[in-house]
């Protein structure tokens, strides 16, 4: 009871915060909800008893991708974050494709089985370290590779800026 | 200069060691009272006899933590799953004993786990509140003697009530917000610096057993890490919500440094973490037990990781050297410039906290833990003689020497199991304290680019190749 109660508390908080991320004017405020939301869905992980997904969760989303958004807005935009603007003319086009994805995500959720077990999950750690470097290691080495190459990348770019 | 017949000991070093003897009493009495402090709570709040016929049997329970079979077996929720010492059970016990007197038989599993949670709490909010303002005293008074001036004098004998009476100040100052300010998000700043400071403090082992850990997660290091991460957004809200170009500006250095320092200090926690194949903080601790030369400071590369640890903490701490963020002959105080009264005492207590739990985790990972040198114990005898021979030499000094010199035998001669690994943790982390109060009193400011370059091109280099002698290190040790 108390589990589903927590649940239904974070789920309210995530897409609370969520909404918050597009519907608010400041995009300071946006990406501070945006933290929120990230926050929420670690505790989900928590009620999953996927510590280690919370860990990373917290330590990736909350700690680094919301402060380079910060960094990014407070670098890029006038500093205040006040005056962006936060809408453009396509919203049609992203409502449709918004609806299209939720949909999507409906329909495959409804479709797909999910084993139910009482048992409690063991070590998460150990598992995914062994999934990682047994059965998923060419998709592991391959993200791997796209980070490498996406930090390349970023290193080129601010190189040729810096050129200009 | 050289006639002098009798050798005199120069002025300076005659002063250093005074000042390492009072360094040895300091440390003592730090680990002394941090060691009182936590189990302190639940001896003095909780009904002494509650669940026991006298005070001997009382103080029995209380030393002997789970292994006493009665509780166990009267099913007092297994002490060992919430990994909290037995005292602090007592209040569980009493909740059963009156609810079982009024007739309501015993309160469901889930109201106890509350209660004990919230026990727990309230015992680390304690020991952070506690422990920050006693390091606050020894900080202005250590650096005041480093500097030769006396630090805090007037409020008590030598000013210890100075800090007591600064946080009765911030809590009665008036509690301005700028105009121009984001309200909500000004007000918000300081609770997202100060509550992850005090959630790492959850799976710090303060000794051993498992009774002197809030709760031993088994992803305990991540935890750590994950939780100091979400400080920056705190400072970053904080210096963009005050509407104040200095404010803005430290809040942009604390991003910057922050980020670039939590690669390094990341990667070489890793190196403990694959040494003791284990995330938990107690299991990494535990795989250091024998002796000095067990220490993960000195394996695979002596000091490497220790250093590389230590210094990135001190950047994401902001201590002197790295205190760019609130530098404050050029920012004033930085990204809390705006703040007065309690929300600038919540940034005060964080930033506090977090250099305490800095000094715990790298007594964790590379010291050891609670673990003692098995030469201390020797040390101590030595000590003693050595205090002997002192008295003998220089009269006047003899109840300073003698009393700074038991004091020592005492700290080394101490268990490092049960109580006495409280204060060997607790000594641990007061040492690395004072290491950085010693280098804040010392290194003067870095500028913003050997800050960057420092960690980008020195430290996250080291600290790769550091990873790599771990790897190959537990390679062999596998066998």
């Amino acid at each position: 009871m108390m589990e589903a109660l927590a649940f239904y508390a974070t789920a309210a908080l995530i897409l609370i915060s969520a909404l918050g991320v597009v519907l608010c004017r400041n995009l300071v405020h946006s990406a501070m909800s945006l933290a929120l939301s990230f926050l929420g869905v670690a505790v989900i992980y928590i009620l999953l008893h996927a510590f280690f997904l919370f860990g990373v969760q917290v330590l990736i989303y909350v700690g680094a991708i919301t402060v380079l958004i910060m960094f990014g807005i407070m670098l890029t935009r006038d500093v205040e974050g006040n005056l962006v603007q936060q809408t453009n003319r396509q919203h049609r086009m992203a409502a449709a494709s918004a609806l299209a994805t939720f949909i999507a995500l409906t329909y495959i959720a409804f479709q797909s089985h999910f084993n139910v077990t009482n048992a409690t999950p063991g070590d998460s750690v150990v598992g995914i370290g062994v999934a990682f470097i047994s059965r998923y290691v060419v998709p592991f080495e391959v993200a791997s590779l796209v980070l490498l190459v996406a930090l390349v990348g970023a290193i080129v770019i601010a190189r040729d800026k810096e050129v200009d | 200069m050289t006639t002098a017949t009798r050798p005199r000991v120069p002025r300076g070093i005659e002063y250093n060691l005074g000042f390492f003897v009072r360094l040895g009493l300091l440390l003592g009495v730090l680990g002394g009272i941090g060691a009182a402090t936590l189990p302190a709570i639940p001896i003095l709040g909780y009904g002494l006899l509650a669940h026991h016929d006298s005070i001997t049997s009382y103080v029995a329970w209380l030393f002997g933590w789970c292994q006493h079979s009665e509780l166990v077996s009267e099913g007092i929720y297994g002490c060992g799953q919430y990994g909290l010492p037995v005292p602090l059970f007592e209040p569980a016990v009493v909740m059963q004993r009156v609810l079982g007197l009024v007739g309501l038989g015993r309160p469901p599993k889930v109201t106890v786990d509350y209660v004990v949670a919230i026990i727990a709490s309230l015992i680390l909010l304690h020991f952070v509140v506690i422990s920050v303002t006693l390091i606050i005293y020894i900080l202005r008074k250590v650096i005041g003697y480093m500097q030769a001036r006396l630090g805090p004098m007037r409020v008590g004998p030598k000013g210890i009530l100075q800090t007591l009476i600064d946080a009765v100040k911030l809590l009665a100052k008036e509690d301005t917000i700028p105009g121009t300010a984001d309200k909500v998000m000004f007000t918000l700043a300081p609770v997202v610096v100060f509550i992850p400071a005090l959630l790492v403090y959850v799976v710090v082992p303060f000794g051993d057993s498992k009774g002197f850990i809030a709760r031993d997660l088994n992803i305990g290091i991540l935890y750590v890490v994950a939780m100091s991460s979400i400080t920056v957004i705190g400072i970053i809200l904080a210096g963009w919500a005050s509407d104040n170009k200095y404010a803005l500006f430290g809040a942009m250095r604390a991003a910057a440094q922050l980020v670039s320092y939590e690669v390094p200090g990341v990667l070489v926690v890793l190196g403990p973490v694959i040494m003791a194949g284990s995330l938990g903080m107690r299991d990494i601790i535990l795989a250091q037990k024998g002796g000095v030369t067990e220490w993960f400071i000195w394996s695979p590369v002596p000091l490497v990781g220790f250093l590389v640890y230590l210094i990135s903490s001190l950047a994401e701490t902001n201590i002197t050297p790295f205190d760019l963020p609130e530098a404050e002959s050029e920012l004033v105080s930085g990204y809390n410039v705006e703040y007065s009264g309690m929300k600038f005492g919540l940034f005060f207590l964080a930033e506090f906290a977090n250099s305490f739990t800095v000094c715990f985790v790298a007594a964790a990972l590379f010291l050891g833990g609670w673990y003692a040198p098995p030469v201390f114990k020797l040390a101590a005898g030595l000590t003693l003689a050595l205090s002997v021979g002192l008295c003998w030499i220089e009269l006047p000094f003899l109840l300073r020497w003698a009393l700074a010199a038991s004091a020592l035998a005492v700290c080394l001669g101490m268990p490092d199991h049960g109580w006495g690994s409280l204060y060997w943790m607790m000594l641990k982390a007061s040492g690395l304290q004072f290491l950085t109060m010693w280098i804040r009193a010392t290194y003067p400011r870095v500028r913003v680019d050997q800050l960057m370059e420092f960690a980008w091109k020195g430290l996250i280099p080291i600290s790769l190749v550091y990873l790599a002698a771990v790897g190959l290190w537990a390679a062999i040790n596998q066998k």
